[in-house]
């Protein structure tokens, strides 16, 4: 399925597991092996980064459009210093993109049928729309405060 | 949302198709071959198979009627469709109140 | 008033053209209707029974001369002709065309104006005390704090899709006209016992289906902190507020099912936890802001105003305006004007292009340039001297903006109701012009007194029946309007939902229910001073029964 970063059409192959398999996964890996591991979006952001600390991926699984935990549970990992890449899997569409980038999610997802009616151009589009929102390190608030 | 599922349980019949127009939002009913906005000019299902016809229809126009639904219509003396229900009544014919410039 | 700098202009601008691209992406089938739906709604766009419904955001009731004429100047291009001022201080248009509304926001924009966030699950358009800055019992003008969220809160990225809409409301007032314990989130300005400043925090709190009052989660809040204490509310809503069931998404549901206690303490964990980066922000954003919100020149008057004594003794008319409509103002002299946007037999609420440049008009020659729009459904000129009064009066009843009713029995609040939301159950307007019809007389209302009387449509209650001292909500039984009364709603300090009187009764029926409500009340008061409230609680519901009885053998005429 489709998978999309910042600047375009990606791979990544992470090897996705479950949470309680990811030590032994991690223990036996080769050079250049990344684990990951594939979690639902009411996981607890805390717990998560403690006990995915070695996770090169956190797989987040958002079941619709609107479900929009995935941007707190994305902010919190950041927040608590979780490091590897985060991906949102479901329907998201181009104009959340520019929301899921700002709560650090580094890629996204989706199925080929809405790709093939939200091309990537769409995506790249919609994260640029709006140069700078209110919060953020980039945004408004700080802008004013360094003038 | 009226979101309709095939073989789901249809309103009581006799019925019409209806929505309202993507562009514009204006209240229209199909009338058989495209949308118009008099309920009067409505194609109206009398019997199931009909009825699912229209539901075909209703599934095939999102892109041009928002949340095309089929509601039960009265069926008028002179054999036109007309509101059964007071909600449809004031959809075919507008607000009951003066308003604007005419309030 | 405030205003935008380089940053706001640039997204209020991009906006609009996202949602320009956002349309075109509908139109020709990238987007879906349920992929699109919440897009439009979070511009303020809804599809109602006959068009599209645009919602423009007034944020905290505030708005300038410039602006009223361009909210004229796209009701006359673009809609009927008119446009509806609603019980969140926001102005709607009925009947715009969704391939226009790009273009209509583009003119909103040019007079700093936009529909960002008027509806949709994120954060809504934050209201405040329509007195702001006028009031003698306020401690602060929470304009700034109101305005500070609205920015912290326009696209964040992390809350645009909440479980549910979520509201918030601020006062610096002792008497809350903003009704902070019904929203999501309210926030009361007050004094520490050391006289620093700070916030208030109620959570919780919400109309609709489930009336529920907000539960106080900070008592004293040092201001600097309220971005990051909103960030902490938020969080923990956006992650365990209930998705499986819109009825139950609300926060207040959230803070009910885990009691306020155990709330309190999930949100004091995340603030503990986050990265605290809104401090500073709120201290120099706040005092950035103020700034714009500085009194307008006023100097002290003769109070009272010779001048409009006189005139007062001369017209009965005036005498009638002055007693019901003007607001004590905190400078001498002064006085906020409340304009009824409430005449006999219209819908409430709803103004022509006409009556709009009128209004811009007077707040330019005779309020600072300034007006208000009340959550009542009604226009404020915030900063008017009494001298003015009578030649103010004199344009407004030529553009029939002069009834003597401000918070008397016909200044109703009722929601759009069946004639144009797609939501409604039955129609709120004619059961509200009826009524009206019913007191007409201004000596009638003046001897009722304040009574308030709200008006829903359907359960979700935008009419904000639970809190009206007479509530009505309309509903369907059997395929017919039924409306049921409630009485004893208070929407301020001592919040009450009030209480059903008995079944429901058909719309032709209500009128005179209504009037043997009030004169029930009227023969049972102790005095012209006892409100309607006070009698009510003295005597309770059981003498007013009979009001609903009464009136079931009228019912049956009715179509």
């Amino acid at each position: 399925m489709p998978l999309l970063d910042a600047k375009g059409l990606t791979t990544d192959t992470t090897e996705l597991v479950a949470l309680d398999e990811l030590e032994t996964a991690r223990d036996g890996r080769g050079p250049g092996d990344r684990f990951g591991v594939t979690v639902p979006c009411d996981a607890d952001g805390e717990e998560l980064a403690r006990q995915a600390p070695g996770a090169e991926l956190i797989a987040i699984e958002v079941p619709k459009t609107g479900d929009g935990r995935v941007f707190s549970l994305a902010a919190t990992l950041r927040e608590r210093g979780f490091g590897g890449t985060i991906r949102a899997v479901g329907p998201l569409i181009p104009d959340q993109f520019a929301f899921a980038l700002s709560c650090g999610i580094d890629q996204v997802e989706i199925s080929e049928e809405q790709f093939a009616r939200q091309p990537l151009d769409q995506w790249l589009a919609a994260a640029e729309t709006i140069t700078r929102t209110y919060v953020g390190p980039d945004g408004i608030f700080a802008r004013r405060s360094a003038a | 949302m009226r979101g309709m599922e095939k073989s789901s349980k249809l309103p009581k019949l006799p019925l019409v198709l209806t929505g309202n127009r993507l562009r514009d939002g204006d209240v229209v009913y199909f009338d058989g071959s495209d949308w118009t906005g008099d309920l009067s000019g409505a194609a109206l299902a009398e019997d199931e198979a009909t009825a699912r016809r229209l539901e075909t229809i209703a599934g095939d126009s999102a892109g041009v009627v928002v949340d095309a639904y089929l509601v039960t219509a009265a069926k008028g003396e002179d054999g036109r469709p007309a509101p059964a229900h007071y909600r449809e009544a004031i959809r075919a014919s507008g607000p009951t109140i003066d308003f604007g410039e005419t309030a | 008033m405030y205003r935008y700098d380089e940053f706001d202009e640039q997204i209020v601008r991009e906006r609009v053209e996202q949602f320009r691209g956002q349309v075109e992406r509908r139109l020709d089938g990238s987007l879906t209707e349920d992929e699109f739906k919440p897009l439009r709604l979070m511009n303020g766009l809804y599809l109602q029974l006959h068009a599209y419904m645009l919602r423009v955001a007034v944020p905290y009731g505030t708005l300038n001369s410039a602006q009223m004429r361009q909210l004229a100047l796209i009701a006359e291009r673009y809609d009927r002709g008119y446009g509806h001022f609603t019980t969140r201080q926001n102005l709607q248009y009925n009947w715009l065309k969704l391939v226009d509304v790009p273009d209509i926001l583009g003119l909103l924009a040019d007079v700093g104006m936009h529909a960002i966030q008027t509806s949709g699950n994120c954060i809504r358009n934050v209201t405040a005390d329509h007195f702001a800055g006028v009031a003698a019992d306020e401690i602060e003008d929470p304009r700034p704090t109101a305005e500070l969220i609205r920015q912290w809160s326009t696209l964040h990225p992390e809350f645009e899709y909440l479980p549910r809409k979520f509201k918030i409301a601020v006062t610096g007032a002792e008497e809350d006209r903003a009704a902070v314990s019904v929203h999501d989130i309210g926030i009361r300005i007050v004094r520490n016992e050391a006289g620093e400043v700070g916030y208030r925090i109620l959570v919780g709190g919400g109309l609709g289906r489930t009336p529920m009052v907000g539960k106080t989660v900070r008592d004293f809040l040092p201001r600097v902190e309220l971005l990051d204490y909103l960030q902490a509310i938020l969080r923990v809503y956006n992650r365990h507020g209930r998705r499986d069931n819109k009825y139950k998404a609300r926060i207040k549901i959230l803070v009910h099912e885990l009691g306020a206690a155990e709330f309190t303490a999930q949100v004091e964990e995340e603030y503990r936890q986050l990265e605290r980066d809104g401090i500073a922000v709120a201290e120099a954003e706040l005092a950035r802001i103020a700034q714009y919100f500085a009194p307008p020149p006023l100097d002290e008057r003769a109070e009272p105003s010779d001048l409009l004594a006189k005139a007062r003794e001369a017209d009965p008319a005036l005498e009638l305006f002055a007693r019901h409509n003007l607001v004590p103002h905190k400078v001498r002299g002064h006085t906020a004007l409340v304009l009824s946007v409430k005449p006999i037999g219209k819908p409430p609420g709803d103004a022509t292009a006409e009556q709009m440049r009128v209004l811009a008009d007077l707040a330019e020659q005779y309020s600072h340039g300034e007006m208000r729009i009340t959550h009542m459904q009604n226009v404020v000129l915030p900063h008017v001297r009494l001298d003015d009064v009578p030649a103010i009066h004199e344009r407004l009843l030529e553009a029939g903006l002069a009834e003597p009713n401000a918070a008397l029995i016909t200044d109703i609040i009722a929601c759009p109701g069946m004639d144009y939301c797609a939501l409604a159950t039955a129609r709120s307007i004619p059961i509200a012009e009826d009524i009206q019809r019913v007191f007409a007389d201004p000596a009638r209302q003046a001897e009722i007194g304040k009574l308030s009387i709200k008006i829903s449509g359907c359960i979700n209650a935008c009419g904000h029946h639970h809190v009206g001292n007479i509530g009505i909500l309309g509903l369907e039984r059997m395929g017919r309007e039924n409306y049921q009364i409630t009485l004893g709603g208070d929407p301020g300090n001592a919040t009450t939902l009030g209480e059903r009187l008995g079944p429901g009764i058909d719309a032709d029926a209500v009128p005179g229910a209504i009037e043997a409500i009030v004169d029930t009340y009227l023969e049972l008061r102790e005095g012209p001073e006892e409100q309607f409230l006070t009698t009510l609680a003295r005597v309770g519901h059981d003498p007013f029964k009979p009001a609903l009885e009464a009136k079931k053998e009228t019912a049956d005429a009715s179509a």
